[in-house]
């Protein structure tokens, strides 16, 4: 037998000796401490992941610099993306735009699809975009819109104040 | 009392740790708190829905986040909140607001503009926050969105 065991062994004698009823009591107290300051600590780290995402957007109308400019450069005109809700639920929503080098739209995706070939074509890689939403459009659609101009290749997007212009 | 010490053998030195633990884990818990705290800015808002692919994580450390708060149950408008401070939707409200803004600008000039608004809100409510925004001298913003199933 060890020393080490020795003494365990004596100590539980010793402990036996006082309490002859030969309950060994369990000291709860720090096991619930403990217990609790983990509980609270995961709590609060559960609350701390955050699943927001974030899109990059204009907002001032951008400036072109009129010194440094090709005076004989035509101005350029930003397309302008108009959106619309149709409805109460997500998927209704029109949307058209004034180039007429991009035809009719059904969805976000068909707009960041005809972006994308006109990029190649047609559009210059710094075209500027002006999302067009009316006093009732939503802003998940109007986000949409920007989303879907960036998918097509296309960063310089702003929101235009709301407006009456019709949809095409 | 020399000989009791040496009846028993060594001495076994042994640190006890469960203190130690405790008060770490206190300690990290106070600040977690204190960071929960400054974080209650964000307003709970069903934002819009977009795919991860088109976003980046948004970053609320070190950035301005302006939410447009819902209509109150009678319809009545909120306003508009950045940080702890609320504005109201009207010229003088938005007028404080542009202030706001310029002054955390001059503060932290390379700080982001986080825009949380709920998904179904109207244009019309956030259109003025937007140009209050670009009036306050800034040039970008970030939309804030969620990765959720439903994603436009």
């Amino acid at each position: 037998m060890s020393t080490v065991e020795a003494h365990r062994a004596s100590h539980t004698a010793k402990r036996r000796r006082r309490r002859p009823g030969g309950a060994i009591a369990l000291n709860l107290a720090p096991m619930i401490d403990v217990v609790f300051l983990l509980l609270i600590y995961f709590m609060l780290a559960m609350n701390f992941t955050s699943e927001e995402r974030a899109i990059q957007m204009d907002v001032a109308a951008d400036q072109q610099a009129p010194e440094s400019a090709d005076p004989f450069a035509l101005p350029e005109q930003p397309i302008m993306v108009i959106v619309r809700s149709t409805g109460d639920g997500a998927q209704d929503y029109g949307l058209s735009t004034d180039s007429p080098s991009i035809g009719a739209l059904h969805s976000f995706d068909d707009l960041a699809r005809a972006l994308n070939a006109a990029r190649t074509a047609i559009l210059d890689d710094d075209q500027r975009f002006v999302i067009a939403p009316d006093a009732s459009t939503r802003w998940e659609h109007t986000v949409a819109a920007v989303s879907a101009v960036r998918r097509g290749g296309f960063n310089r997007v702003r929101m235009a104040a709301p407006e009456g212009v019709a949809l095409r | 009392m020399a000989t009791r010490v040496y009846q028993r053998g060594p001495v076994k030195v042994q640190a006890n740790l469960t203190p130690l633990i405790d008060v770490v884990f206190l300690l990290i818990t106070f600040f977690m708190l204190v960071a929960q705290i400054q974080r209650t800015r964000l307003e709970a808002l069903d934002l819009p829905r977009l795919s991860a692919a088109e976003t980046s994580k948004a970053v609320h450390d070190d950035s301005a986040v302006v939410n447009v708060l819902p209509l109150g149950p009678g319809g009545e408008s909120r306003g508009y909140r950045v940080g702890a401070r609320t504005f109201a939707e009207s010229p003088d409200g938005l007028g404080a607001l542009v202030d706001e803004l310029k002054r955390s600008m001059k503060q932290q000039p390379s700080a982001n503009v986080l825009v949380r608004a709920e998904r179904t809100e109207m244009y019309e409510r956030v259109h003025p926050l937007l140009a209050a925004i670009a009036q306050a001298g800034i040039t970008r913003v970030h939309v804030v969105t969620v990765d959720k199933d439903g994603a436009l």
